[in-house]
């Protein structure tokens, strides 16, 4: 299970670069660069997943010796809600700046931006 | 001490709370800003003070009653604390520029990004927490990506979307990176991950460290994954560059700096190779840029670089670098990065406020000429971001050469000598750019004839280019903000000096000759005090006389041999040459601190007692000289050639002082002190600096800096007397029969003598008479190199005794050209004539000038020819004999034309009313010429202590009777020499006056006429134009500037390299981000094949 959810985030990783680096467009970028984002995402999880571990919940079934064989492994996890909403942050930029330059140049092109060079 | 938590809490709530604050009043919210980040300066203050710095100690901070692997933690340490007072000044220094500068745009959401970017720098210097880090780094990406917007073009906006694609991809990388870490050690914390350090000592360990480190490059902007980095700083405002580069570039250095512990052996070899290769490669394309801040934006790229391979070489050979002082690695970062952050922020800030975009070509002018104040600012920022002493950049830039030579890594330390030269090109290029005169095309390097009919002035393309729009465009440009690169400037300056006192003194204060070398730091901030409370001018250069006198006196006598005859040369020649100055009228800022300075450093390498304390002083002697001949009226090409000519021999010299007393040490150290002298080959910079300088200021050039070369060779001469090819080299070959026994000084020697002859030949051709004089003295000192290089009694007395009195002649000449000049208003001796009757004191100077020149009797020169043939004739050079005796005739030819056409012949119309050169020009004529007279009649005076100053280190060949010199092949006696010769020249003078009195008949000015037609070019038509026409079609192939022909080739390789790579960046974001993922894969390759 574990191998299928890491294969699946680098796929999402591949498919995001393939389109950062063939799409034309500034908007279907920011697409692939937020597909890129959920996979990296995925595979973070997918590294912190522990086979046959349970919730890292202590309860009735789950005392707090020893637990540490028995859970999942929960700090991946919450790094990836913190990596989750900075996405969020950067993506919502990045559509805004796509916004104000096709306000400003009527164009979201890639071919169009090429002032600044060499 | 304060907790760091405070620190980010202020930082956060301050960001939070300013749209209220702002709302009730707009001041209200500027000013919380500039309270909160000048807390932020002060708070690492204060950790410094409670910090035990000897043992670099560190306290850890952990939050929310957690301990390290779960809480978040902040270490406070001296480095933490160092990089926060920079970064954070420099932040503080930003808010003032936006503050001051841009009222409309400084608006309430610039203020808030600003303080979230502090938040996350701080973040990421004090944090110990790799995911923490993360979320640190992409606080202030972020709040840097809506700060690249704030210009509002859509050029900024394209530069915010690159700039977010390729910082995403670095995130990615750091994430992934971050989360294996995870996996395999079980922590976050990076102290705890140092400690299990051997968890990760294997391929996927060393994998995930690669891509944490590969995303920290990205971030950094390395070749050739950067193109977005350049376009940004293209496209944002220079306020906005200046914390790019400081700021955050620096924080994330420090990042980078604090994971190297985990780095093993093969990855810190790829991060030193991708910082060497950035360093390069972003030197080469910012010499190539038209756009000021993109040029700016390749050297900021360029000086992270540096620091990236000065840390990985620091950790790879960390022995060599923590033995050569306190501080270790650290202290270098600390001052190479400290330096950048301010020198080049200060310098985005000055492109601001001139609203410079384009460089332009040197040729065509459209710049706005910078004030003194600006021009000030802008060369003490220019000078300490190349690292010219005192900078802290100086002081790394040693300890860095230092370390490396030690440890035999020679590539390494070219890499930065080679980069470091072309940045101090370019930067300088753009300085001279924006100071010099409007007239100035920026290209002048040999004489100038004007065409007859002058050009009809071309009109500039640009509409609103006349006089009252640019006045005004500067008026509303520099409406302020001048406070950010004045407090970058005092700060650098503040360090530098303190940074001075430290290496120079070494805690050693035994009394006030200990203080001498750091007199040229102390003249230049007294005579910028007088500058600022207006001191008058004239005042300044008595001031600067009379000190000299007091340095000459003061130091002078704890000296003997060679060290006192050169320091009388440098201090005394010196002293005497600046009364013409006060002939001066108005202000001339910085011009009296300046040649002080230069006249103290030089005699400063007289007291030198280390290498580091000699280099200093060298380089302190190139940059003030360098700011004297900016002065002149059209010097700008000609400045930069000397910076860049001088600069390169320094460089060579620092390489040399660290290969002992090898060949190599010979050859390097040697083309330094050569380049000085201007030896032919070399020589290219030297007529344009010494004619371009303003005409009082050009015999300290010629007479008194291009002795320095000499003294060191004196100094080292040991050196050069070994064998030029090493033993063993082509063995068994015809080659080493013919190369083996040839000495060092056999090459000086011919090097010396041919020098004489181009010189000679070169002055032999010009219509200006400035060049004639600068190409007279690279001869003359090329007979003094000949003469050195004899290795004999007589060859070294003749060498120093030329020294001595070309100063005295050279001198003299200079400054009556000089008055000459100042009288006339042209250099070109073809407009000139006549001039014996109107300036008759001037005419005698010259006569005496270039017959002591000449070396024919009875005057000083004679003697030095004596010397020369006799030592040359006693060592078997005859050859060398030959070419130097062919030498002095061409000599005699030019110094004929010099006297002939200026003073002789008709008076040219508009030269009626010329009056005698001004009281303060003829007074160090006149001390010349006694002088002059004083050893052409009693040689002994002067022969006598050079023959003691030379008598350590040769057995005596000349003997004395009297006044007479007796050598194996002759005798001279300078008194008798004077009789005859007096006699030959009284006697059919007499006969001239008395007997053929009546025979002579006195020919009225016009009673020679020409025909009525008006010749094309007037001056065909003046005897005096082109007058050595025969020789030239004779021998006009030996005028072919082939040595600068050669350095142009150099050149332009340079930049063809430069063109052909920044191909690269074809500003398409698809390609930058493939270029990103190649940097990166081909990284890992080498990473991998290394394991």
């Amino acid at each position: 299970m574990t191998h299928i959810v890491l294969a699946l985030g680098f796929l999402l990783v591949c498919i995001g670069f393939w389109g950062l680096m063939t799409r034309k467009e500034v908007f279907r970028l920011i697409i692939s660069f937020s597909l890129l984002d959920t996979g990296v995402h995925v595979i973070m999880v997918g590294i912190g997943y522990v086979r046959t571990g349970t919730a890292p919940i202590f309860d009735e079934a789950l005392a707090v010796a020893g637990a540490v064989g028995k859970v999942v492994d929960p700090v991946p996890s919450a790094l990836v809600l913190t990596a989750i909403v900075i996405g969020l942050a950067v993506t919502a930029l990045m559509l805004s700046f796509a916004i104000r330059l096709h306000a400003s140049r009527g164009s979201l092109a890639v071919d169009d931006m090429k002032e600044l060079k060499w | 001490m304060v907790s760091p938590l405070y620190l980010i809490a202020m930082l956060l709530g301050a960001a939070f709370l300013h749209p209220l604050i702002q709302n009730r009043s707009k001041l209200a919210g500027q000013l919380v800003v500039l309270v909160v980040l000048g807390a932020t300066v002060a708070i690492p203050l204060q950790w410094l003070m409670a910090l035990d710095i000897a043992t670099m100690q560190t306290v850890v901070f952990q939050t929310a009653g957690f301990t390290a692997p779960l809480s978040i933690n902040l270490q406070v340490g001296v480095e933490e604390s160092l990089f926060l007072v920079i970064i954070n000044g420099g932040a503080l220094f930003s808010a003032l520029y936006f503050f001051r500068r841009r009222t409309r745009e400084w608006e309430g959401s610039v203020q808030i990004l600003l303080m979230t970017l502090v938040l996350g720098v701080n973040g990421l210097v004090l944090g110990r927490d790799l995911f923490n880090l993360f979320v640190f780094m992409e606080i202030s990406s972020l709040s840097l990506y809506a700060l690249v917007a704030t210009t509002k073009t859509a050029n900024s906006y394209e530069a915010g979307i690159k700039l977010m694609v390729a910082g995403g991809i670095a995130s990615a990388l750091f994430l992934i990176g971050v989360v294996f870490l995870y996996r395999m050690t079980g922590t976050l914390n990076l102290d705890d991950m140092i400690a299990n350090k051997q968890l990760l000592d294997n391929k996927a360990g060393i994998t995930a460290l690669f891509l944490i480190t590969a995303s920290l490059l990205i971030e950094l902007k390395p070749f050739p994954a950067n193109g977005w980095g350049a376009d940004v700083y293209q496209a944002a405002d220079p306020g906005v560059s200046a914390l790019t580069s400081g700021t955050s570039a620096t924080a994330i250095f420090f990042v980078l700096y604090k994971i190297t512990p985990l780095f093993g052996f093969e990855l810190l070899q790829v991060v030193a190779a991708s910082g060497g290769i950035t360093f390069i490669f972003s030197q080469l394309l910012a010499y190539k840029q038209d756009s000021v801040r993109r040029m700016l934006g390749y050297s900021s790229i360029g000086q992270i670089g540096l620091l990236i391979l000065v840390v990985a070489l620091g950790s790879l050979y960390g022995e060599a670098f923590t033995t050569t002082m306190f501080g270790g690695i650290f202290l270098l970062v600390l001052l190479l990065g400290g330096n950048h952050l301010f020198s080049k922020a200060g310098l985005f800030w000055m492109s601001g406020i001139t609203g410079q975009h384009s460089l332009g070509t040197m040729r065509q002018s459209k710049t706005v000429r910078l004030g003194p104040v600006g021009a000030a600012l802008q060369g003490i920022l220019t000078s300490a971001l190349a690292g010219f002493p005192p900078f802290p950049a100086f002081w790394a830039k040693w300890i860095v050469i230092t370390a490396l030579l030690a440890f035999g890594s020679y590539w390494w330390a070219s890499i930065i000598l080679i980069g470091s030269l072309i940045e101090a090109a370019y930067l300088f290029k753009w300085f001279l750019n924006a100071v010099k005169s409007p007239v100035d095309p920026g290209t002048v390097h040999d004489e100038v004839i004007p065409e007859d009919f002058p050009e009809e002035p071309v009109k500039e393309p640009m509409a609103g280019a006349s006089p009252a729009g640019i006045v005004a465009r500067i008026a509303r440009q520099s409406s302020g903000g001048w406070i950010a690169p004045f407090m970058a400037t005092a700060v650098l300056v503040a360090c530098g000096m303190l940074l001075a006192t430290m290496f120079i003194l070494r805690g050693r204060i035994s009394g006030y000759r200990d203080m001498v070398l750091l007199l040229p730091l102390a003249v230049l901030v007294l005579w910028t005090v007088f500058d600022v409370i207006r001191v008058p001018f004239k005042l300044q250069i008595g001031l600067a006389i009379i000190c000299s006198a007091g340095y000459g006196l003061v130091f002078l006598p704890g000296l003997d041999g060679i060290r006192l005859v050169f320091g009388l040369i440098f201090i005394a020649g010196s002293a005497v040459q600046m009364v013409p100055l006060l002939n001066r009228r108005g202000h001339h800022r910085g011009l009296a601190g300046m040649l002080l300075a230069l006249v103290f450093s030089l005699g400063n390498l007289l007291f030198a007692s280390s290498a580091l304390e000699f280099f200093f002083s060298w380089e302190l002697m190139t940059i003030t000289s360098f700011f004297l001949v900016v002065r002149g009226r059209q010097a700008s090409g000609a400045a930069l050639r000397y910076l860049v000519f001088s600069l390169g021999g320094a460089f060579s010299i620092l390489a040399g002082l660290f290969f002992g007393s090898s060949p190599l040490a010979a050859l390097l150290l040697g083309i330094g002190f050569l380049v000085k002298m201007g030896t032919l080959g070399l020589h290219i910079w030297l007529p344009g600096a010494y004619a371009e300088t303003d005409d009082d200021m050009s015999t300290f050039f010629s007479s008194v800096t291009s002795k320095a070369g000499l003294f060191m060779l004196f100094l080292l001469a040991g050196l050069f007397v070994q064998e030029a090819i090493p033993a063993g080299f082509a063995a068994g070959t015809r080659l080493e029969s013919l190369l083996s026994g040839i000495a060092f000084t056999d090459l000086l020697g011919w090097l010396g003598v041919v020098t004489a002859f181009a010189g000679a030949f070169l002055a032999l051709f010009k219509e200006d008479i400035k060049y004639t004089l600068a190409y007279s003295s690279m001869g003359q000192v090329g007979y003094m190199l000949l003469s050195f290089a004899l290795m004999s009694q007589l060859g070294w007395m003749n060498s120093l005794y030329l020294a001595v009195t070309h100063l005295m002649f050279k001198g003299m000449l200079f400054v009556a050209i000089s008055g000459v000049v100042y009288r006339t208003k042209t250099r070109l001796m073809y407009q000139m004539g006549g001039l014996i009757t109107r300036m008759p004191i001037t005419f005698f100077t010259v006569l005496i000038g270039i017959i002591a020149v000449s070396g024919v009797p009875p005057l000083t020169g004679f003697g030095a020819k004596w010397m020369l043939y006799t030592a040359l004739i006693e060592k078997g050079w005859y050859l060398q004999a030959a070419l130097a005796m062919f030498a002095s005739g061409i000599a005699f030819l030019y110094l004929f034309r010099l006297i002939h056409v200026i003073f002789l012949g008709q008076l040219k119309d508009e030269h009626r009313t010329v009056t005698e050169a001004p009281i303060w020009m003829l007074i160090p004529q006149v001390v010349g010429i006694a002088g002059i007279m004083l050893y052409s009649m009693y040689p002994s005076l002067l022969l006598k202590p050079l023959e003691a100053a030379v008598a350590p280190f040769f057995e005596t060949t000349i003997s004395w009777d009297g006044y007479t010199v007796l050598s194996t092949l002759g005798y001279w006696n300078g008194t008798a020499v004077m009789y005859v010769t007096m006699g030959v020249f009284l006697v059919p003078l007499l006969w001239l006056l008395i007997v053929q009195r009546k025979n002579t008949q006195k020919v009225g000015q016009f009673n020679i006429v020409y025909a009525a037609e008006r010749p094309y070019r007037p001056e065909t038509t003046h005897f005096g134009y082109n007058f050595f026409a025969p020789y030239e079609k004779a021998l006009g192939f030996l005028h072919k500037p082939l040595a600068t022909r050669f350095w142009y080739r150099v050149v332009s390789v340079a930049e063809v390299a430069g063109s052909m790579v920044r191909k690269l960046y074809t500003g398409n974001i698809q390609t930058y981000a493939l270029w990103i993922v190649i940097y990166t894969s081909i990284l890992l390759s080498i990473l991998q094949r290394g394991m």
